[in-house]
């Protein structure tokens, strides 16, 4: 694992909710790197090259499909862990993504920040 | 014999057969007026030959007006010597009752040939003609139908079909009569033989109706939804004397359902993001992550935190409720053991049962076989159960739990009883209705959806099972599922239950 592995990036367009995992991840003592959408988060994951990136799939400019695709087709981001965080959960979204490789697939209203937390601690081995 | 004999005969034997005649005949001379008539309209009508003989039929009162104006119209031409079709006219008995009446006649000529008289033959056709009428009737229905309606022979060749099978399919009457119905040379041929295969059987050897849906292709290679219901007609042995078959295109239904689904979906979603929201930052608060919280606002933030948490279930049930009503969820089975899937369930419980000092006993039958289930539908189900188990339940109560095999049923069936308040007798029956809560329900927890009987008996009714329970006010409930151990058929669809 690159020494990347503490910067995490969250790809999330709802300002209060980019907010507040944010703020979660930072207690984590982790480097924290922030888009407001999926092509700025695009550019900021190639640039940047974070260990993990928390992404959101109903978003403007690209959608968070679109993005995890486009990271698969980068020789850097073919690795990169994603965990998908959305309130989205019918089977089509989660077909889609099938192929992608995503480390997980989380229903937002579903869980606790704090397990959320676990999931990240665990990939990367924190 | 001499020539007066032989004529003598000869009139006898017409006379004879004048009078023995099942049809009324009169005989008309060129004016019109009645020369003579057998007893027939006397049997039919109640008119005896004397009433009217020496009458004219202009005058006569055993004919409706309009049908007297026809048939001189008819007898004119007739006097003239042209040839008459046989025509129906009304008539009236003495005590007023109508009549149909078909007239054939036939011209007498003398030696000359001159016409001196017609012989009116009437035969009462009322019966036939009502028949007619009905049938008539029918065959309008049936025609001017707005679904699609065939009749085929026993091997299913089209005798008959209405005007919406072309409207719908698109292929004309001429080409399809004839053709096997439901073929690829008209609008089958979409779905698998399997199907086919079912469908005949059913028909054919246990010669009941069938009813499914179908996918059919158009004339111009559009598919289209159809329920089709097909039912044989049998004759008294027994035998199929032909095939009725009704389609009713449902494609556009079909469409409102996928939007509806996508609008569930989208809402759940705009639903659950503020939700999400509330959650997560009530949560940190909590945590003490801005600063620790004095008992007070802790207390207040806790049933901000609860009121949201509550919501988010609401949520996440009125989508699996229009999931399954929709019929869009997923059946998944894979192979599990339904004990497996108890014990997993009871295991997650377990801070739930400890907390109501729930006495809990539980029973398998370690012979049950691995199974073809969806484990998520029937966590569902078990975990449904058991905690309105136990939190119905009275203090110290107890509950239990089986899980056996019925082989000669083939079935597994799992029973889930406590002993706690019961259902109220009158509610019993309204029970799995959706968002219904009973009464002593509502008083014990305020915060139940109403819908976690309605999805149990949802799911076990889509996998081939049966849901019901018995239950004594004050003294307890117990839940009884089965499902078949053949296990849950796969069911495609777009969304999952959660």
């Amino acid at each position: 694992m690159s020494n990347n592995s503490k910067k995490i990036l969250v790809i999330e367009d709802e300002e209060p909710v980019r907010k507040v995992i944010v703020d979660a991840l930072q207690d984590l003592n982790c480097e924290v790197l922030e888009a407001k959408n999926g092509q700025e988060g695009l550019d900021i994951a190639l640039s940047e090259h974070p260990g993990l990136v928390l992404l959101d799939l109903i978003m403007p400019k690209l959608a968070g499909q679109q993005v995890c695709e486009r990271l698969r087709s980068d020789t850097w981001g073919k690795n990169v862990h994603v965990i998908i965080l959305t309130n989205l959960d019918s089977k089509t979204e989660k077909e889609e993504l099938k192929d992608l490789s995503v480390d997980d697939y989380l229903v937002k209203s579903n869980y606790k920040l704090e397990e959320i937390m676990e999931k990240v601690k665990k990939i990367l081995l924190i | 014999m001499t020539d007066k004999e032989i004529q003598s005969v000869v009139d006898n034997r017409y006379q004879k057969i004048f009078e023995l005649s099942p049809e009324a005949i009169i005989l008309l001379d060129r004016t019109g007026k009645i020369i003579d008539v057998n007893n027939r309209l006397y049997d039919w009508l109640g008119y005896r030959p004397r009433d009217i003989i020496g009458r004219n039929v202009r005058s006569v009162s055993f004919l409706t007006s309009a049908s007297k104006v026809m048939m001189l119209k008819k007898f004119s031409l007739r006097m003239l010597g042209n040839d008459v079709s046989p025509y129906d006219l009304f008539f009236v008995d003495k005590k007023g009752n109508e009549h149909i009446g078909q007239i054939s006649s036939a011209l007498i000529r003398n030696k000359s040939g001159k016409i001196i008289s017609d012989l009116v033959m009437i035969s009462e056709v009322t019966k036939q003609r009502q028949m007619e009428g009905d049938l008539k009737k029918f065959q309008l229905a049936v025609e001017g139908a707005s679904d699609h309606i065939i009749i085929t022979d026993p091997d299913g060749k089209i005798l008959f079909a209405n005007k919406a099978v072309e409207k719908i399919t698109g292929f004309s009457r001429k080409k399809i009569i004839g053709q096997k119905a439901g073929s690829k040379l008209n609008w089958g041929g979409t779905m698998e033989n399997a199907f086919y295969d079912r469908m005949w059987k059913t028909m054919k050897t246990k010669k009941v109706p069938f009813e499914a849906e179908i996918r059919n292709r158009k004339k111009n290679g559009e598919e289209y939804d159809a329920v089709a219901s097909i039912s044989p007609v049998l004759n008294k042995k027994d035998e199929v004397l032909f095939f009725v078959g009704m389609e009713r295109d449902i494609t556009k239904e079909k469409e409102v359902d996928r939007a509806k689904t996508e609008f569930v979906s989208l809402a759940s979603h705009q639903l659950r993001t503020p939700l999400s929201t509330i959650n997560w930052y009530s949560e940190m608060l909590l945590d003490g992550d801005v600063g620790k919280l004095n008992k007070g606002q802790r207390e207040y933030l806790k049933e901000v935190y609860k009121g949201n948490q509550r919501m988010v279930d609401l949520v996440n049930a009125l989508l699996n409720v229009s999931r399954l009503e929709l019929g869009t969820f997923v059946i998944e089975p894979e192979k599990a053991n339904i004990v497996d899937i108890a014990k997993s369930v009871i295991h997650e419980m377990k801070p739930q049962i400890e907390a109501e000092k729930i006495v809990f006993t539980q029973k398998y039958d370690n012979t049950i076989p691995d199974m073809m289930l969806d484990t998520k539908l029937i966590r569902m189900v078990i975990q449904n159960l058991l905690s309105n188990a136990v939190k119905y339940n009275s203090k110290k109560g107890k509950v239990d739990i089986k899980v056996k095999q019925n082989k000669k049923k083939k079935l597994v069936e799992v029973n889930i009883s406590d002993t706690g308040m019961g259902i109220l007798k009158g509610q019993q029956d309204k029970i799995f209705t959706k968002l219904f809560r009973a009464d002593n329900a509502k008083e014990r927890d305020t915060e139940g959806t109403g819908l976690g009987l309605y999805i149990v008996k949802s799911i076990i009714d889509h996998s081939g099972g049966k849901t019901w329970f018995k239950s004594e006010e004050g003294k307890g409930t117990t839940f009884y599922v089965t499902l078949p151990l053949k296990g849950m058929k796969k069911k495609e669809g777009t969304k999952e239950l959660n």
